[in-house]
């Protein structure tokens, strides 16, 4: 690896950079999709996902249509990221969402994940938690 | 516990002895050893020796891992202790390293480590942090601010 050149991180191979995206919530590494081309879709491929919408969910006292707009992102985020992966089996596959969540992508995501062949655990709370290990 | 010896060499000719249960923290020359029973000297092509000594010192440290709370406390103070001694260039040296050697616990720390860092910052800071350069076009980024909507409407907003 070349140290003298000024990029220090994007010289490292491509699974050691999403080695390191999967140290991060799901959502936190998509925002290094900004960075150049190279990393644009690199975030999808880490062995870990992680989706949380509980956070949003507690947080948000808006108005229906910026719920309904939100929820429309997170759904679209999820959606994209599956497709990325297409076939691949990631390790660890987490959603947490609260009940505003559509219960119908969940089950979609559910069975997506499932197809690739995952072992999954299901936690329910006030907030619904599911991981797929 | 085994108290025969091996040296390790990095490409840069140092040499360090190390006791032999020591070296087997990395995968690497495990392997080596299983493979051919009489080895005492290791080179290791892909690490240099300012780096190599680190890891060392990593694997003196876990060497004996053992389960009690208390053990497990006082290593996860010892690795962030650890963390806090390099660079930022450095830690991507060791994480190269340490994925080259096999030593699953430091690729794992310093992964945790390197990813903490980019969390605390946005796009343009990692870019500037990291000397990312920018290929985008206006219109591209536009377009994948907007493929990853959700990631980036909080972002864009001040944290409370």
């Amino acid at each position: 690896m070349d140290f003298g050149s000024k990029d220090i991180i994007s010289t490292l191979p491509e699974p050691l950079i999403c080695q390191i995206l999967s140290c991060l919530p799901t959502k936190e590494a998509a925002l290094t999709s900004l960075l150049s081309k190279k990393w644009r879709y690199l975030f999808a491929f880490t062995p870990n996902l992680e989706f949380d919408y509980s956070s949003v969910y507690l947080h948000i006292e808006e108005g229906k249509a910026k719920k309904d707009e939100i929820h429309r992102m997170f759904t679209d985020f999820v959606d994209r990221v599956l497709a990325l992966q297409a076939n691949s089996t990631p390790n660890k596959f987490s959603f947490k969402c609260g009940p505003d969540v559509d219960p119908v992508c969940v089950i979609r995501w559910i069975l997506t994940v499932l197809e690739r062949g995952i072992c999954w655990n299901l936690f329910f709370d006030k907030v619904v938690l599911i991981t797929f290990r | 516990m085994s108290s025969n010896k091996i040296v390790l060499t990095s490409s840069d000719g140092e040499s360090f002895e190390v006791e032999e249960v020591v070296a087997r923290k990395l995968q690497i020359v495990g392997h080596m050893l299983e493979d051919d029973c009489v080895i005492n000297e290791i080179p290791l092509q892909n690490v240099t020796g300012d780096i190599l000594s680190m890891v060392i010192e990593y694997c003196k440290t876990h060497v004996d891992e053992e389960e009690s709370e208390e053990a497990q406390t006082k290593l996860k103070t010892w690795d962030e202790e650890f963390m806090k001694k390099f660079d930022i260039k450095t830690l991507l040296q060791i994480i190269l390293a340490a994925n080259y050697l096999n030593v699953k616990g430091l690729l794992d720390l310093v992964s945790q480590t390197i990813a903490d860092t980019i969390k605390d910052y946005t796009p343009e800071q990692i870019r500037e942090v990291f000397g990312v350069e920018n290929d985008y076009t206006e219109e591209e980024e536009a377009e994948v601010r907007k493929e990853n909507a959700w990631a980036f409407d909080e972002a864009d907003t001040p944290k409370p």
